[in-house]
C-alpha cells in the first residue's frame, strides 16, 4: 500500500508502548456522560446491547412467572381476563423482539469486529444510532404496560383482532410501532455485520478462513435484511389501517385478512433462524475449543447455515395449516419444513464427530451445548410433528405447540447464549464467571426448563388450548398445571443465580488472561477485555485456525495511520487489502437522530400529520451526522 | 454467460427453482382444481429438472479452481442437493394430493 500523504506517521515507525499510547489517545472514548452518549465503539454498544437484552430477558421472565402464577389452579382469580392478555402479548414481544434477536446481534455486534481482525465495526454510529432506537422501542413497550396500555393481541398481532374494528385504543398501535423501532435497529445492524464480513476481514481471511460464529452471522444478517421489511410493511399498514381508514386488511372493502397472516409469516419463520442460526456458530465456536480439535466438516456446516438460511423462507405457511388454503399448496411448505431438518441433522452430527473425535473438557459452556444439543433435538423431532398437516390440525393453538417452540427457542438459543456468556465473559469484562455456580446454573435451568415445558407436550395433546387466562376444575389439565407452575420456580431459580454470578464476577471475579480457555479464533489474540483500538497491529491470518499454531507469534500487517481512527478495507473473498478508510469518530449525533425518530413515531401514533413535522428534526439531526469533514475517507 | 458465472450455478439454480415452485404451489393448486389440470406437478416436474442441470453443470465446471473459488463451488452444490430434495418432496406431494382438497 501506498499512501498519499507524505507527512502522515504509520505504525511502522513505533515501538508497543507508544504504539500503545498513540492508538488509545485516537480510538479511546472520552469520559463523562458526554463521552458515554457519543461513544462509537462497537465494543461498548455491543455491552450495552447485550446489557439490555438481558434485563428484558428478565422482565419478561418475571411476565411468565406471573402467568405460570395464574395457571397453577384452576379458575384462579390473581390476573383477570385483559391483563393477561397483555401479559401474554408483552411477554412474547419482549422475548422475541426485545431479547432474542437484539441479544444475538449484540453478540455479534461485539464479537465480529474481533473475529475478524479490525479496529471497529462498519458504520459505527449507525450502530450507535440502532441502539438508542432498540431502547427506544423496549421502553414503549414497558411503559405502555405498566400504564396498562399494553398490547393485548398476541406477538403475531393477527387482524382483525388488532384492526379498528375490534382493538379501540392505542395497545395495538402500541405494539406495530414497537416493531418499526426494533427493526430499524435490527436493519442497521444487519447491514452492519454484512460489510463488516465482507469488506473488513484481516488480511488473508478468506472466504474458507472465515470462523464459523462470523459465517452464522453473516448468513442471520442476510435473513435480517430480507425478512425484517415484510413485518415493518405489515405493521405499518396496519397502523395506517387504524389510523387514516385504509382497508387493507378490511375484506369488505377489497382488503385481505390472509395478507396479515402472509407478510407476519413470511418474516417470523425466517425469525427463528434469526435466532437459532447464531447459536449455531456460538456452538461451533465452544465445541471447537472445548474438544480441542477444529469442528469436524467445516465445509458441512457452512453449507448448513446457507441452506437452512434460504429454505426458512418457504416454510412460513406452516403456521397457516388451518387458515383453508389448499393442501396441495400447504403440502410444499410441509415439503420444505422436512427439508429443512437435513441441513439441521448435519449440524448435530459434525458436532458430535467433533465430540468423538475430540477430548472433550466439561466447563460451563459446554455443559450449556450438551443442553442445547438434547433440548433443541427434542424441539426439532417435534418440529417434523407439526410440520405435517393432519398432526398439525389438530394440536394447532394448544400448548403441545407452546411446549414445541420453547424446546425450539429457549434449547435452540438460549441454551447456547448462556453457554456464550461463561465462555465471552472473560473477553466481556477481564474476569472469569464461577465454574462451581455454572454447574448449579445449568442444572437448574436444564431440570427446570424440561420439568416446566414437556408436560405442556401432554397438556397440548389433552387439549388444552393456549393464551386462556383460566381454566375449569373439570377439564384435565390441574395437577399438570401444578407440576409446571411448581417446575417454573426451579428454572426461575436457576436464572436469578446465573444474573447473581455474573453482577458478582464482573466485580469481583477471578482476573482472566487474554486467552483462558486455549481457544483458536482471533478476538483471543488481543487482551481481555481489549483495548479500544482491539489490535495494535491487525493480524495476517495464515489458517482457519488462527491461533492454533502456539508456538509462534502471530503475523501482523503494518502500515496504518495512528493519528486517526483508520481501518483496513479488503476483497470480499480472499481479503486481499484494498485501501485504508478513516472510521467514524464518536459523536452525540446518533442519539439526536434516535430521538427524533422516537418523538416522530411515537406521535405517529396520534396523528399522520406527525410524519409531516417530524420530518424536521429528523433532517435537522441527519444533517448534523453527515455533515462533510473536508477530510478524505480512504486511501487506497 | 462464462465458465466462471457456470460453476456456480448449483449456488443460483436450484434455489431460484425451489423458489419459484414453492410460490407456483400457492397459484397453480387454484387452476388444477377449476381445469382438471395437471400444472402444479408439471411446473414442479420442470423445476426439478431444472435444478438438477444447475448441480450437473456446476460440478463439472468446478474442477481445477483456485481454493477459495472452490470453496465456494463446493459449498454451492451441498445446498443445492438440499433444495433438490426439497424439491423432489415437494414433486411427491403433486403425485400424492387433490388440487381441490382443503
Amino acid at each position: 500500500m501506498t499512501g498519499r500523504d507524505s507527512t502522515d506517521s504509520r505504525d511502522t515507525g513505533f515501538n508497543d508502548g507508544e504504539l500503545d499510547h498513540r492508538l488509545a489517545s485516537v480510538w479511546s472514548t472520552p469520559p463523562g456522560l458526554w463521552g458515554a452518549l457519543s461513544s462509537v465503539d462497537h465494543k461498548i454498544i455491543g455491552r450495552r446491547y447485550i446489557s439490555t437484552a438481558f434485563v428484558f430477558l428478565a422482565l419478561g421472565g418475571l411476565l411468565a412467572l406471573l402467568m405460570r402464577l395464574q395457571l397453577a389452579q384452576p379458575e384462579a382469580r390473581f390476573i383477570g381476563p385483559d391483563r393477561y392478555n397483555q401479559i401474554f402479548t408483552v411477554h412474547g414481544t419482549n422475548m422475541m423482539f426485545l431479547f432474542a434477536v437484539p441479544v444475538m446481534q449484540a453478540m455479534a455486534v461485539y464479537l465480529v469486529p474481533l473475529m475478524v481482525g479490525t479496529r471497529n465495526i462498519a458504520f459505527p454510529r449507525l450502530n450507535a444510532f440502532s441502539y438508542w432506537m432498540y431502547l427506544a422501542g423496549g421502553l414503549l413497550l414497558w411503559i405502555a404496560f405498566v400504564l396498562d396500555t399494553g398490547p393485548d393481541i398476541g406477538w403475531f398481532a393477527y387482524v382483525p383482532l388488532s384492526g379498528p374494528q375490534y382493538a379501540a385504543g392505542k395497545r395495538a398501535d402500541i405494539w406495530a410501532q414497537m416493531i418499526t423501532f426494533t427493526e430499524v435497529s435490527a436493519l442497521a445492524v444487519a447491514v452492519e455485520i454484512v460489510v463488516t464480513v465482507f469488506k473488513q476481514r484481516a488480511p488473508g481471511m478468506s472466504l474458507d478462513r472465515i470462523p464459523l460464529f462470523v459465517w452464522s452471522m453473516l448468513v442471520t444478517s442476510f435473513l435480517v435484511i430480507l425478512a425484517m421489511p415484510a413485518i415493518m410493511i405489515a405493521s405499518t399498514s396496519l397502523i395506517l389501517d387504524r389510523l387514516v381508514e385504509t382497508h387493507l386488511f378490511n375484506p369488505a372493502e377489497g382488503g385481505d385478512v390472509l395478507l396479515w397472516q402472509h407478510l407476519f409469516w413470511f418474516f417470523g419463520h425466517p425469525e427463528v433462524y434469526i435466532i437459532f442460526l447464531p447459536a449455531v456458530g456460538m456452538v461451533s465456536t465452544i465445541v471447537a475449543t472445548f474438544t480441542r480439535r477444529p469442528v469436524f466438516g467445516y465445509l458441512a456446516m457452512v453449507m448448513a447455515l446457507i441452506a437452512t438460511g434460504v429454505l426458512a423462507f418457504g416454510l412460513w405457511v406452516h403456521h397457516m395449516f388451518v387458515a383453508g388454503l389448499p393442501r396441495l399448496g400447504e403440502s410444499f411448505f410441509t415439503a420444505s419444513s422436512m427439508a429443512i431438518a437435513v441441513p439441521a441433522g448435519l449440524q448435530i452430527f459434525c458436532w458430535l464427530a467433533t465430540m468423538w473425535a475430540g477430548k472433550p473438557i466439561f466447563k460451563t459452556p459446554f455443559l450449556f451445548v450438551i443442553g442445547f444439543m438434547v433440548t433443541f433435538v427434542v424441539g426439532g423431532l417435534t418440529g417434523v410433528m407439526v410440520a405435517s398437516v393432519p398432526f398439525d390440525t389438530q394440536v394447532h393453538d394448544t400448548y403441545f405447540v407452546v411446549a414445541h417452540f420453547h424446546y425450539v427457542l429457549v434449547g435452540g438459543a438460549v441454551f447456547p447464549l448462556l453457554g456464550a456468556i461463561y465462555y465471552w465473559f472473560p473477553k466481556l469484562t477481564g474476569r472469569m464467571m464461577s465454574e462451581t455456580v455454572g454447574r448449579w446454573v445449568f442444572g437448574l435451568i436444564f431440570a427446570g426448563f424440561n420439568l416446566t415445558f414437556f408436560p405442556m407436550h401432554i397438556l397440548g395433546l389433552r387439549g388444552m388450548p393456549r393464551r386462556v387466562y383460566t381454566y375449569q376444575p373439570e377439564m384435565p389439565w390441574s395437577a399438570l398445571n401444578l407440576f409446571i407452575s411448581l417446575s417454573a420456580s426451579i428454572l426461575a431459580l436457576g436464572f436469578l443465580l446465573f444474573f447473581i454470578d455474573v453482577i458478582r464476577s464482573a466485580r469481583s471475579g477471578a482476573a482472566a488472561s487474554s486467552n483462558p480457555w486455549g481457544a483458536s479464533t482471533l478476538e483471543w489474540a488481543t487482551s481481555s477485555p481489549p483495548p479500544p483500538y482491539n489490535f495494535a497491529r491487525l493480524p495476517v491470518i495464515g489458517s482457519l485456525e488462527a491461533l492454533s499454531d502456539q508456538s509462534t507469534a502471530l503475523p501482523v500487517a503494518t502500515g496504518l495511520r495512528v493519528d486517526r481512527r483508520e481501518l483496513l478495507v479488503s476483497s470480499v473473498v480472499e481479503a486481499i487489502p484494498e485501501a485504508r478508510e478513516s472510521s467514524a469518530g464518536d459523536s452525540i449525533w446518533p442519539l439526536w437522530a434516535a430521538l427524533a425518530t422516537t418523538a416522530t413515531l411515537i406521535w405517529s401514533i396520534f396523528t399522520p400529520w406527525a410524519v409531516v413535522w417530524g420530518s424536521i428534526p429528523v433532517a435537522i439531526a441527519l444533517i448534523g451526522w453527515f455533515w462533510p469533514k473536508g477530510v478524505p475517507e480512504d486511501e487506497s | 454467460m462464462t465458465n466462471i458465472w457456470l460453476r456456480y450455478t448449483a449456488l443460483i439454480l436450484p434455489l431460484l427453482a425451489w423458489a419459484l415452485s414453492t410460490q407456483f404451489g400457492q397459484i397453480a393448486p387454484y387452476i388444477d382444481c377449476q381445469r382438471n389440470g395437471q400444472w402444479t406437478a408439471v411446473s414442479c416436474g420442470i423445476l426439478l429438472l431444472v435444478s438438477v442441470a444447475g448441480v450437473v453443470i456446476s460440478r463439472l465446471l468446478s474442477t481445477g479452481t483456485a481454493k477459495s473459488e472452490r470453496f465456494i463451488a463446493d459449498a454451492g452444490f451441498l445446498v443445492a442437493l438440499a433444495f433438490v430434495f426439497a424439491l423432489s418432496l415437494q414433486g411427491a406431494a403433486t403425485v400424492l394430493l387433490d388440487p381441490c382438497q382443503r
